[in-house]
């Protein structure tokens, strides 16, 4: 059956009762209550029409829902115009839906029924049939046919019944011969039209929430692909976290967003037979990196508890917890007045919760779903990944620099003097390379050159390296090897390719008088410049086995006579222009020696709070993951 | 009260243009589809829309060929376009700046970005934002 729509289109085509009459059988206003789509009812009577049929739809309660204003006319007029005609259309209806639904409440398309001579009315077909949804009736489809004229007696007879006017009637057209030999139309063609636009709509809904479904889906690919490229291992995980936080906001519905990730790993939640976790997951000071983004109306210190609180309440292994109704829960109630609705999903890698990610509050009226729980679990995943390999990272490079400072330590400490000496120069290094205007990796790589500046003492006899008096000219030959063999031990590292030629060329002049190779300048490499004078500086200022300590004053009075000749005159003055004394403190405390002094009995002892942390500011990631060329 | 701005949705796959014309539709704006450059091209030559959405890849003529043709016809000769394509299928800057190509974005993409870049690109090419029927605050699919 042709579903395309008439070619003549009258004024009121098909009509919603709604507000035609407020009188007539009370319309419905809420489009949950149709039994069918105002779209497919119209489709259906266009094409009803021309088979001069007049069609209605109605609920199961009786009450009509949108009627053709359309179509033989007759039948439209008498619609139109008679309230009784409309309230037995409705009766009938009611009576034929009661029936259908004694049953089981199932039915079928061919349960429907047929009246003939309906109203006293010969020729006048009354069709009733159910409108079906997945085996269900939603409501009744009503089509009226005429298939003879009405003669004079009849009409009247009829325009008494339904108080409608004979002559305005009998005016109506079709009452003439055309509209009988359309009257093609047959019962069963209507029904499997019905039915075939009922599974259309079915399957066009099915279509609209796959697409909406899809749509998110690929919200959350796309956020998944962006959040792995961003899981950058180098980055500062605050900004990193931050930016993650920021982009799973964006997509999903919370309305803010927080990682927590603790110093330690969080232990196992293991509840003892109090029901209480064996120890408090993450108190402040456990708690290494807090980002929070988005709205949050409170501090940091209450995201923390309600995380806490949440963590305690799950089971240990759990994927996530879901809460949506946060004042009803006892232990967060105390939390109900700024949230609503919380996700926390522990971060876990290897069976070890390393921190939480917690989402808060939904931006719309809702509550968070299984969906959205499912995007945060994948951000979570990706992010719980990289803080593990970071961990992993920190502990390798830790290790590394451990065994490193060792190595260096047990060479400068077979001369009670020179212990720490390493250490400071490199921490001297660092300082000068950062006011000579070097970023923070490559100052930090000039640390890790002025540590292994004298590595190669190792390759120094003790009787030399030791010796209180003055060195024969043998004996000072051998020592001058100790750049090189110091560059030979590390040409044998990878990593340290780029530290070597500062190595190599520590104890060059400016003015070329120095050794390994003469060189002069500029041709010194400038890592080479820095390390010489910081190794200086300290030599100055600490007691040898051959000679006192220069007091600070003096040390750089010297710096200042061998400028442009022993020192680069450009880094001396960078040096010079800085509280030296300061700095040769603090490079002692990182170092665990002390500066030593002109005594004074007043002055009170050192102590040293400060080293292990002056340490932490050296050891960082990124001096172990780029090397730099440029020297 | 602005008229709707047209767009042509252009994608031989039916999960991509579905989300993207439910997306626009949703926001207000008035879509057309077609399944593969020929009929685009044909499509926009009679509706000349304000905006084309066309995947890279198509049967019988692919999205770059396509809006080459588009640039020759007087009457999309300056018609902005929207491509999309695979992700780490690169295409040749020289090719695109022959076009009316604006943003070139990679699958899969975010409905949303896509969005708010169909609304950028018709701002910058002069056209006013449609008025949506009804979205909520957040943004509905």
């Amino acid at each position: 059956m042709a579903m395309g729509c008439s070619t003549h289109r009258a004024e009121n085509s098909t009509v919603g009762v709604v507000g035609v009459d407020a009188d007539s059988t009370a319309a419905i206003s809420r489009v949950q209550d149709a039994p069918i789509q105002s779209a497919d009812f119209d489709a259906l009577a266009a094409a009803s029409r021309e088979s001069g049929l007049w069609l209605s739809a109605w609920t199961l309660r009786g009450e009509v829902h949108r009627a053709d204003g359309d179509g033989p006319d007759f039948l439209a007029a008498c619609w139109r115009w008679s309230r009784r005609w409309r309230g037995c259309l409705s009766n009938t209806v009611r009576a034929y839906a009661d029936r259908l639904t004694a049953s089981d409440g199932l039915a079928s398309a061919d349960a429907g029924a047929e009246l003939t001579d309906f109203a006293r009315l010969p020729g006048l077909s009354v069709w009733l049939i159910p409108i079906i949804v997945r085996r269900r009736p939603m409501g009744v489809l009503v089509a009226l046919r005429l298939s003879q004229p009405v003669d004079d007696e009849v009409l009247r007879r009829f325009c008494d019944d339904f108080e409608l006017d004979v002559q305005a009637l009998r005016s109506q057209e079709p009452m003439g011969a055309d509209s009988w030999s359309a009257a093609i139309a047959s019962r069963a063609l209507l029904v499997r039209a019905l039915a075939d636009r009922m599974e259309w709509r079915t399957g066009s809904q099915q279509i609209d929430s796959l697409v909406q479904n899809l749509a998110h889906t690929y919200e959350e690919l796309n956020l998944v692909y962006r959040v792995s490229a961003e899981l950058d291992l180098v980055r500062d995980p605050q900004e990193l976290l931050q930016r993650v936080a920021e982009e799973t906001r964006m997509v999903s519905r919370a309305r803010s967003i927080a990682f927590l990730i603790s110093n330690s790993l969080w232990p196992q939640l293991q509840t003892d037979e109090s029901g209480r976790s064996a120890s408090d997951p993450a108190d402040g000071d456990g708690v290494r990196c807090f980002v929070v983004n988005g709205e949050c109306p409170v501090g940091k210190a209450d995201v923390q508890r309600v995380a806490n609180a949440v963590l305690v309440g799950m089971t240990p292994t759990a994927p996530h917890c879901l809460v949506n109704d946060v004042p009803s829960r006892s232990d967060l109630a105390w939390a109900g007045s700024w949230l609503r609705h919380a996700v926390l999903l522990p971060l876990t890698q290897r069976q070890r919760c390393l921190g939480a990610m917690l989402a808060m509050n939904c931006v719309d009226e809702g509550d968070f779903t299984s969906v959205d729980v499912q995007l945060l679990r994948a951000v979570a995943d990706r992010v719980a990944a990289c803080v593990e390999n970071q961990r992993l990272y920190d502990n390798l490079a830790e290790m590394m620099m451990s065994l490193l400072r060792v190595l260096i330590n047990s060479i400068d400490a077979k001369d009670p003097y020179t212990c720490g000496h390493s250490e400071r120069v490199g921490f001297l290094s660092r300082r000068i390379a950062e006011l000579v205007g070097l970023g923070p990796i490559e100052s930090q790589r000039a640390y890790l050159a002025g540590l292994l500046h004298d590595v190669g003492k190792i390759g120094v006899p003790d009787a030399i390296l030791g010796k209180p008096g003055k060195l024969t000219d043998e004996e000072y030959s051998i020592l001058k090897k100790h750049p090189e063999i110091g560059a030979q031990i590390l040409s044998g590292i990878r990593q340290v390719q780029d530290l070597i030629p500062g190595v190599m060329f520590h104890h060059e002049r400016y003015d070329g008088r120095g050794y390994p190779s003469g060189l002069r300048g500029d041709g010194i490499p400038r890592l080479a410049r820095i390390i010489c004078l910081a190794d200086c500086l300290d030599a100055m200022t600490t007691t040898r086995t051959y000679r006192a300590f220069l007091p600070p004053p003096l040390a750089l009075a010297e710096v200042r006579r061998c400028a442009g000749t022993q020192f680069d005159p450009e880094i001396a003055s960078a040096l010079l222009g800085i509280d030296v004394v300061g700095l040769l403190t603090h490079a002692h405390r990182f170092a665990g020696s002390r500066l030593p002094e002109v005594r004074n009995p007043l002055a009170p002892p050192d102590s040293d709070p400060e080293s292990a942390s002056a340490r932490w500011q050296i050891l960082s990631r990124e001096m172990f993951v780029t090397q730099v060329q440029t020297w | 009260m602005n008229p709707p701005r047209r767009i042509l949705v252009c994608d031989d796959e039916p999960h991509i243009f579905l989300v993207v014309s439910t997306k626009l539709r949703n926001a207000g704006f008035e879509v057309m589809t077609a399944q593969d450059g020929a009929e685009g091209l044909q499509l926009a030559r009679t509706h000349q829309p304000h905006l084309v959405v066309t995947d890279y890849q198509m049967p019988v003529m692919s999205g770059l060929e396509l809006a080459s043709r588009l640039r020759l016809q007087i009457e999309t000769a300056t018609t902005p376009l929207i491509m999309l394509t695979a992700r780490g299928f690169s295409i040749e800057p020289a090719d695109v700046a022959k076009t009316n190509i604006r943003v070139v974005l990679p699958k899969p993409f975010s409905p949303r970005e896509l969005l708010t870049t169909v609304q950028r690109v018709l701002d910058e090419s002069g056209a006013a934002r449609p008025v949506p029927a009804a979205t909520a605050a957040g943004g509905s699919v």
